[in-house]
């Protein structure tokens, strides 16, 4: 059975840490957890897992970080795997950032610090719940593909 | 210049330039009469040698016309006897007639050159050819005519060539000797001429100046020295008129012309003027004295008046204390606008009349006067006009008399009104206490500018940190709701799990839990997953199914190495029931740790802010670690330096140093703001703390843009701000140096621009006290 990536990225390990256990609770079994501490390790991660088979569902990152800003990740990911919810965590978050990442790297939700678990999770079902749609529409022309 | 000069040097140069005139004229006229005569008498003489020429010329043509003549008959001799030989000697001999260059005799019978002889130099050629170039002398020809049988025959011709060319010399020799005693003659007329232009001249520059001088005499005689006279005479008048002179003599000019007549008047006058000012000396004399006398009365009067002017500023008193009666005078009254006799003359008088808080501090002057304090009683007290108002006054006075016990009886001394300086008074104490009000006001301004300048680079902060503390909070919130539901969870599955377990199971189910996260120290996500990774590969290897789940679990529960030590529990048939127990309380101590962490770091951002924003009126020294200030700041610049500025800490140990750290920190603030700002957010922060000899050194130094040169000094004044209106005051730097040097120290600055700048902040450690 395949399984699903939900991967993190905050340079805070308190976020992360929390972040974990709230999704944890809320996919265990289903979906693996990951967190990343910078964005560049976000996308080694992302990279690495892919190969091992996994597949990226959901991103959930912060904006400001040291080294590679929030925006510029998502961008970056959404290049590579289009398909990724992308959600955006953050308690300051310029507007130009913002909208880059929604033009760009089509940014699933914006939520702002300090968050509300319940919105998050249900941020992320609905984003899951869109992609495995539209996943079932285009399986049958995948099947033909094959 | 005198009247001398100005008649004679007009009358020289008048007299000059006539008899110049006068002179050119005539040697000019002379020398037109000779040069007329001159070429009259020469045109004569050219003639005269022209006419010779011609009649010498002639002279010589017919003597040759002779010869040839006489050449011709003779000739014809020998040409009719075709005598060639002796016709040779007579040819020859007529070539030594000078001129006579060439002979030919042609004899037309033969058609022949019968004989021909010429000059060849010094000889002389006989043939019968010539040679060529004859032409250029004269020829005279003659027909060779004899009679034969009577009959007159034309033999031929003969031909004399000559040439006038000696005579012409001649002639030309002659001509130049005439002319050049013509020459000489002329020579001889113009060195006569020129003797006699300066014999001229010097007789009429005799003349002239003779003339000049009987003019000049005359003019002297007559008129000068009269005139001097008169100078003379009434120089020394006015030289009597302005007391030069004692006596007014008349002027010895006696002539009978018009300078006499003046002269005359002129003594008449004179005369009338010293006596009239013999007279006016005399009365000067007494005027003078009599102005002296009236000076001193004037003076004497003024004096007076002085004296009774500034009598009139003071009133008197004299208090008899036995009898109580108190003698003033009418200006001791009237300074209060009264009249004399509307004043009781005593003690309660004076009483009645002063402001009643004055009497008591008036009367203690007395008393210290009388007990020998002070020379004389002196006093300052209000009274009251007339109108009700109230002026001051000051009293001194002196004890004049005692009676036979030694004790005072007459206490006697003036009133003077002193209103006036008592108010400049008064308006120069309201003037400094105003004064005095403005500096505080300024002061209490100053204080306020430096603490809003300080709340101001908070303002700037404030996002920044909220997002600082934002960060904490989300994740305390977090981890408070993991806590809640793991526990949940945990309680809910423990008693089920422990019907579970066997004794064996169950103590290795206590000790996994044992080893539970505590809050002493995350493992890093790249350490996670590097263990996670580890744990699933021995999993695998011993047939674990999922054996990646397994792993993550362990791993959150810190099992790190040798997990098939819990292979029991993890083969147990009930084994995700029993993870995920273990994992839950696994969560509730990890989740607890990150909520302690979040909430030191929160803790540590409000202390930070606390102590940054906190001011300090007291005044006094506190005892501060100098990293905890600088940290303080940086705590607040946390989130904005995290960006894309590396900060570089170089921290050495020292000692506390007694400062004011509430001020301390808007330096630091101040500066390292500012090191941000200068590279744009990106780049190297180094901040330095040492200490040497006695003195803490905080650096700070950016790796931004550096200070031009141009605006190096003027970054320390007040308002100066390369910043956008509105993002800085341009107070920063200005309100850095003086706390600075409120701590005694010192702010350097070392910048190149390109490179970077480094702002070095020298505080010297207090004396201990």
């Amino acid at each position: 059975m395949k399984q699903g990536i939900l991967l993190c990225v905050d340079d805070e390990m308190m976020v992360l840490n929390a972040l974990r256990d709230q999704l944890k609770k809320a996919y265990d079994h289903r979906h693996l957890i990951e967190i990343a501490e910078s964005a560049e390790e976000g996308l080694e991660i992302l990279d690495e897992l892919a190969d091992e088979g996994y597949i990226p569902l959901v991103i959930i990152s912060d904006w400001l970080m040291p080294g590679m800003k929030g925006d510029e990740f998502l961008i970056k990911a959404h290049q590579r795997f289009p398909h990724v919810i992308k959600i955006m965590l953050s308690g300051q978050a310029d507007e130009a950032a913002i909208q880059r990442s929604r033009d760009h790297a089509n940014l699933h939700k914006f939520i702002g610090k300090p968050w509300n678990a319940e919105r998050l999770i249900t941020a992320i079902d609905k984003g899951l719940g869109d992609f495995w749609q539209g996943r079932e529409r285009q399986s049958p022309e995948a099947n033909e593909n094959q | 210049m005198k009247l001398a000069y100005r008649l004679l040097i007009p009358t020289v140069a008048l007299f000059t330039l006539g008899f110049g005139l006068l002179f050119a004229l005539s040697i000019d006229s002379e020398r037109t009469v000779i040069e007329a005569f001159e070429r009259k008498a020469g045109q004569v003489i050219l003639d005269q040698l022209a006419q010779h020429r011609e009649r010498r010329l002639a002279a010589e043509r017919d003597y040759l016309d002779f010869v040839a003549t006489m050449a011709a008959e003779v000739a014809v001799e020998f040409v009719s006897n075709m005598n060639y030989a002796g016709i040779e000697q007579p040819i020859s001999e007529l070539l030594a007639l000078g001129c006579i260059q060439a002979v030919e005799v042609f004899d037309d019978t033969t058609g022949q050159t019968f004989v021909a002889a010429y000059r060849d130099g010094d000889q002389t050629a006989i043939g019968t050819d010539l040679p060529d170039g004859l032409t250029r002398y004269h020829a005279l020809r003659h027909r060779l005519t004899g009679l034969f049988d009577d009959r007159p025959v034309d033999y031929g011709s003969i031909a004399i060539y000559y040439d006038d060319v000696h005579l012409l010399g001649e002639i030309s020799a002659m001509e130049r000797a005439s002319l050049d005693g013509i020459e000489q003659i002329k020579e001889d007329i113009a060195d006569r001429m020129a003797k006699r232009v300066s014999f001229q001249l010097s007789v009429f520059a005799l003349a002239a100046l003779a003339l000049v001088s009987s003019v000049f005499l005359l003019v002297y005689r007559f008129v000068l020295s009269p005139l001097g006279t008169l100078h003379r005479g009434l120089d020394r008048f006015f030289a009597f008129l302005q007391r030069q002179e004692d006596h007014a003599a008349p002027i010895e000019l006696d002539t009978r012309d018009e300078f006499g007549a003046m002269a005359r008047s002129l003594n008449t006058n004179i005369e009338v003027s010293a006596r009239l000012h013999e007279s006016i000396n005399a009365l000067n004399a007494t005027l003078e004295q009599k102005v002296e006398e009236r000076t001193r009365e004037l003076r004497r009067a003024k004096e007076k008046l002085e004296l009774s002017l500034d009598g009139g500023r003071l009133g008197s008193f004299d208090w008899n204390m036995v009898t109580n009666e108190n003698f003033i005078d009418a200006r001791w009254a009237e300074m209060l606008g009264y009249s004399l006799d509307e004043v009781e003359p005593c003690y309660e008088g004076w009483e009645s009349l002063t402001h009643p808080d004055d009497v008591g501090p008036a009367l203690q002057r007395i008393q210290d006067y009388l007990d020998g304090e002070g020379s004389h009683f002196e006093a300052q007290f209000r009274m009251r006009t007339k109108s009700g108002a109230y002026r001051w006054i000051l009293a001194r006075g002196k004890i004049v008399a005692y009676d036979d016990a030694e004790r005072p009886t007459r206490l006697a001394g003036t009133h003077m009104d002193i209103t006036h300086i008592k108010e400049t008074e008064q308006r120069l104490s309201d003037t400094r206490q105003q004064a005095e009000q403005a500096l505080a006001e300024l002061q209490s301004t100053q204080a306020q500018l430096i603490q809003s300048e300080k709340l101001a680079a908070l303002g700037h902060l404030i996002a920044g940190i909220a997002h600082e503390i934002n960060t904490p909070l989300g994740a305390i919130k977090s981890s408070g709701s993991n806590i809640t539901h793991s526990l949940e969870r945990a309680l809910g599955n423990l008693p089920k799990l422990y019907q579970l377990f066997s004794p064996q199971e169950e103590g290795l189910f206590l000790e996994l839990l044992a080893r539970a996260p505590t809050q002493t120290g995350f493992l890093t996500s790249r350490e996670t997953r590097q263990h996670t990774r580890q744990l699933t590969r021995e999993l695998e290897a011993v047939g674990v199914d999922k054996p990646r789940q397994v792993a993550d679990i362990l791993v959150q529960l810190r099992v790190l190495e040798a997990p098939t030590r819990y292979l029991p529990l993890i083969r147990h048939p009930s084994s995700d029931f029993i993870l995920d127990t273990a994992y839950s309380v696994a969560t509730i101590a990890a989740n607890a740790a990150n909520i302690n962490h979040a909430v030191a770091r929160a803790a540590k951002i409000i202390q930070a802010l606390k102590s940054f924003a906190r001011h300090d009126d007291s005044g006094e020294r506190i005892e501060t670690d100098l990293r905890d200030n600088v940290e303080t700041v940086l705590t607040l610049y946390h989130n904005q330096i995290k960006q894309n500025t590396e900060l570089v800490r170089n921290y050495a140990e020292i000692p506390p140093i007694g400062c004011y750290p509430d001020e301390l920190c808007q330096v630091w603030t101040n500066l390292i703001h500012n090191a941000l700002q200068a590279m744009d957010y990106r780049g190297t922060l180094t901040i330095g703390i040492a200490a040497e000899n006695g003195v803490a050194v905080v650096t700070i130094a950016d790796t931004g843009a550096g200070i031009a040169p141009e605006i190096r000094e003027r970054i320390f004044k007040p308002f100066f701000t390369t910043k956008r209106a509105g993002e800085g005051s341009g107070l920063g730097l200005d309100i850095v140096k003086k706390i600075v040097a409120k701590h005694g120290g010192q702010l350097e600055l070392e910048t190149e621009v390109g490179v970077g700048t480094c702002f070095k902040v020298s505080l010297p450690y207090p004396e201990p006290a």
